[in-house]
């Protein structure tokens, strides 16, 4: 082997050896904060969902501060048995498998979260993750129901990859105020709530108007919306129950 | 006839080179060819291939456009009074009334195109291009009449502008300007354009039909569940059903120009007569679209949406397939020039078109993507026509030289 | 020092990277619906060039010519993702609107070029002022998209409404194909101004 040769592997290795270093470097000195920014993300749209205003007048985010003290002293997250429909005592986050961090549909979990607002002890309102397909992508939501189990208190949606303009209404204001106060759960059965195609009868106690243009976005929404309540209703039907 | 002769010669002088109005000379040329023939035709072949020049054959496109454009504007009023239930429905009154919604458009679109077209002629030193006489009537027939006026100005502008002038204006676009017009509305605005309703002006101080939502054939067609019977569901919907005399007549809500196959077809006799449109680029895409069509009716359709099972001659007379067929997909820039061309890029058309029409979710009607998208492969293919001619011949005359040799 | 003030300025727009040399035009597409994204995305593209440049050319000398390219990978690479975690840290928000795109800094051309064509063959300090220049260059033209496209799209800019609440944003503008017509607009107003073809 020439000496060339050899002084270029090694100023390659030399060369690796620093960017690995300054790499795990950075990683581990920003780990702790990127946790935190997603944690507090999540809890961001969970506090949304329940109906918390998350951002003040001037635009500027709730605290993390405030964020955990609502956790702390209203919401404690729970998880239910998906097949069952039966809450897990003692069964937390960490105990999820690495599997069902990832998942992205409800199709995929097999521990479903459920976040439970109290006040004084007294059980006030229930949030939990919606999502699915909608036109081109997976929509990410909340949606947050009263304490009776069958009135919306509001649903969110926080992630997608719509068109803007069309389906990527579904993140805005006039959309997502429309499911307040819409009945989920009526003479006994599960009533299934609908976006419609363009504007929903008056009065209707289940329909939201459409999105003119996205028909396809609200047919997913629909379709994944109704699914992730029926799951979560093998508990609300056991909670009603009691 | 004489004395107009004279006048425009009069005139002449001061748009000639050294004149005081010289650099508005393509204005003077525009009206002095527009009523006489020109001393010189078309020299450079373009893209037709003959001995008329490029400003009668775009007459001719006029003139068979005018059946669709009288239809249209009887159509739209009588949609307004039909859907409103006015209770005047005679065929002055949908004139009127349709004259109302459709002129300004078109105006609207001539005007603005127009003055897009002087401004680029004057700055570059070209004569007019004819094709606007074309391009400003073929695009406001591809709007709905609900289409805000603001909008017609601002799409005719994309159109002339990026689908034209910045390749050179006409004889050098790549794409079918009135095409690319629509496509930006489209895209730009599709709570207007989208296509899955229409677009007939429901006037909340009149009488309107109860629950009119005005969803097209084509919408109704794409949301028929999987084992559903698709041409009941048509016939059942809309205030009069959708039936196939119904819809090949055109007398359906839908774009200005495109719901009557009846009106394209007679122009389409008269663009094949006069030898101005190619009746192989029609025929091909007549043929892609039977091809098509018959293949998914024979899916089964109880697993696939019953989209698939419509029949082709209903692909034909729903949505605007007639009129992009007869006068978008014939434009002789955009299309393939090469006699196989022709007939591949007719056919590869009517088969985008059915397959948009079906398997997409997003976007209810296929024609205007179909053959902008084939305008772009226009010249592929005839490269590949032209080469496989050369081929062709080198493989003949070298057989030939071995049989000599 | 004449030489200076060109390599900062020639890259604004005489020798733009994006509009006249056509690099980096897949970010200038994906991330300048919006103000706030297109600006970090400037911002984060320009510290890495800069530093990639210095670093190149301070290691111009000892780095050997058949694997310099290699060695550009990596520091650009390194470079890009410790910006990327940066942003995740601290600006969670954009950097999940950023997506791939911050991490796609790797493969935009503007960076390795500028790495190639300028810090090999120059001392540190002229490769610094080149990848300012480069970077501000790119910035430019990044911002001027995102103004049109923001402003077209959502009558907004910098999230702040600037038409009024009554204007119908412009679909086209939000979408991709939007941005490369706007870009090849620009283009083609620089290009008639400055006189610059590429036929010269």
């Amino acid at each position: 082997m020439r000496k060339d040769d050899l002084y270029a592997i090694g100023f390659a290795a030399l060369v690796c050896v620093v960017c690995s270093l300054v790499l795990s470097a950075t990683a581990q000195l920003l780990k702790e904060r990127q946790d935190m920014e997603v944690e507090l993300d999540r809890k961001l749209n969970v506090l949304k969902a329940f109906g918390v205003p998350v951002v003040d007048e001037a635009g500027k985010k709730l605290s993390k501060e405030k964020v955990d003290t609502y956790f702390e002293t209203n919401i404690s997250e729970v998880f239910l048995d998906k097949e069952t429909g039966d809450l897990l005592t003692d069964f937390t986050s960490a105990d999820l498998p690495p599997a069902e961090l990832r998942a992205r549909t409800i199709e995929d979990k097999e521990h479903l979260p459920l976040y439970v607002w109290r006040d004084d002890g007294q059980i006030q309102k229930y949030a939990f993750p919606i999502s699915g397909m909608g036109l081109w992508s997976i929509v990410y939501g909340y949606m947050a129901l009263d304490r009776d189990l069958s009135t919306i208190i509001g649903v969110t949606f926080y992630k997608h990859g719509e068109t803007p303009g069309l389906g990527g209404e579904v993140s805005t204001e006039w959309f997502q105020s429309q499911f307040h106060d819409k009945v989920i759960y009526k003479d006994g059965e599960l009533q299934p709530i609908q976006v419609v195609k363009g504007e929903a009868p008056a009065g209707s106690d289940h329909q939201v108007d459409g999105i003119s243009g996205a028909t396809m976005t609200g047919n997913g929404l629909n379709q994944f919306m109704n699914r992730d309540l029926q799951y979560y209703n093998r508990y609300f039907s056991k909670v009603r129950g009691s | 006839m004489k004395f107009l002769l004279k006048q425009l010669e009069e005139g002449r002088k001061p748009f000639m080179p050294g004149g005081k109005l010289e650099r508005l000379h393509p204005l003077y040329e525009a009206n002095d060819t527009f009523l006489f023939t020109p001393s010189e035709v078309t020299h450079g072949a373009p893209h037709v291939r003959d001995a008329i020049d490029i400003k009668r054959t775009m007459i001719m496109v006029v003139l068979a456009l005018i059946p669709a454009v009288l239809f249209g504007i009887w159509n739209a009023g009588y949609q307004f009074n039909m859907v409103n239930q006015t209770g005047d429905t005679g065929m002055i009154a949908n004139l009127i009334q349709g004259a109302m919604i459709v002129m300004p458009i078109i105006l609207v679109s001539y005007l603005v195109g127009g003055l897009w077209e002087v401004a680029f002629a004057i700055v570059r030193k070209h004569p007019i291009n004819e094709g606007f006489l074309v391009t400003g009537l073929l695009f406001p027939l591809t709007l709905p009449p609900t289409v805000p006026l603001w909008q017609v100005a601002v799409g005719i502008s994309f159109g002339v502008v990026i689908g034209k002038e910045v390749f050179g204006g006409t004889g050098f676009n790549v794409l079918n300007p009135a095409l690319t017009a629509r496509a930006f509305l489209f895209f730009a605005y599709p709570i207007n354009l989208s296509g899955d309703q229409v677009w007939t002006k429901v006037d909340s101080a009149m009488n309107s039909i109860q629950g009119f939502t005005g969803a097209t054939p084509l919408a109704i067609a794409a949301q028929v569940p999987a084992g559903g019977d698709v041409l009941a569901a048509l016939h059942q919907a809309d205030y009069a059903g959708f039936d196939w005399m119904r819809m090949f007549f055109g007398t359906i809500g839908g774009s200005i120009g495109e719901t009557s196959a009846l009106a394209c077809l007679i122009g389409a006799v008269i663009l094949i007569l006069s030898g101005v449109g190619s009746w192989r680029i029609m025929a091909g895409s007549v043929l892609g679209l039977f091809a098509a069509a018959t293949l998914l009716n024979l899916l089964p359709g109880e697993h696939f949406k019953a989209f698939t099972q419509l029949p082709f001659h209903y692909h034909m007379v729903m949505g605007s397939f007639a009129f992009g067929t007869v006068f978008m997909a014939t434009d002789p820039v955009s299309s393939a020039a090469s006699t196989a061309g022709k007939w591949i890029y007719g056919f590869l058309i009517g088969v985008l078109i059915v397959i948009i029409r079906v398997a997409n979710p997003a976007y209810p009607e296929g024609v205007m993507l179909a053959i902008l998208f084939m305008n772009v492969m226009a010249p592929l293919i005839d490269h590949i026509v032209v080469q496989s001619h050369i081929r062709q011949r080198k493989n003949y005359l070298r057989k030939f030289s071995y049989a000599k040799g | 020092m004449a030489k200076t003030k060109e390599i900062i300025l020639d890259p604004l727009s005489d020798n733009n990277p994006i509009t006249i040399q056509i690099l980096g035009i897949c970010s200038a597409l994906a991330v300048t619906v919006k103000m706030e994204t297109a600006a970090v995305m400037a911002i984060a593209l320009t510290v890495v060039l800069t530093l990639s440049n210095v670093a190149m050319s301070l290691l111009r000398t000892v780095t050997p010519g058949r694997i310099r390219m290699i060695v550009e990978m990596s520091v650009i690479a390194s470079l890009v993702i410790v910006a990327d975690q940066f942003l995740r840290a601290y600006l969670f928000d954009i950097s999940r609107q950023l997506s791939v795109f911050v991490g796609l800094i790797i493969t935009n051309c503007i960076v390795m070029g500028r790495a190639e064509a300028f810090a090999l063959q120059n001392p540190p300090l002229p490769s610094l002022l080149d990848g300012i220049g480069n970077g501000l260059g790119y910035s430019a033209v990044l911002l001027t998209v995102a103004s049109i496209r923001e402003i077209l799209g959502s009558g907004s800019w910098f999230g702040l409404q600037v038409l009024p609440a009554s204007y119908q944003g412009n679909g086209l503008a939000l979408l991709a194909p939007g941005a490369f017509i706007i870009i090849g607009l620009i283009i083609w107003a620089q290009r008639t101004i400055i006189h610059k073809y590429e036929e010269d």
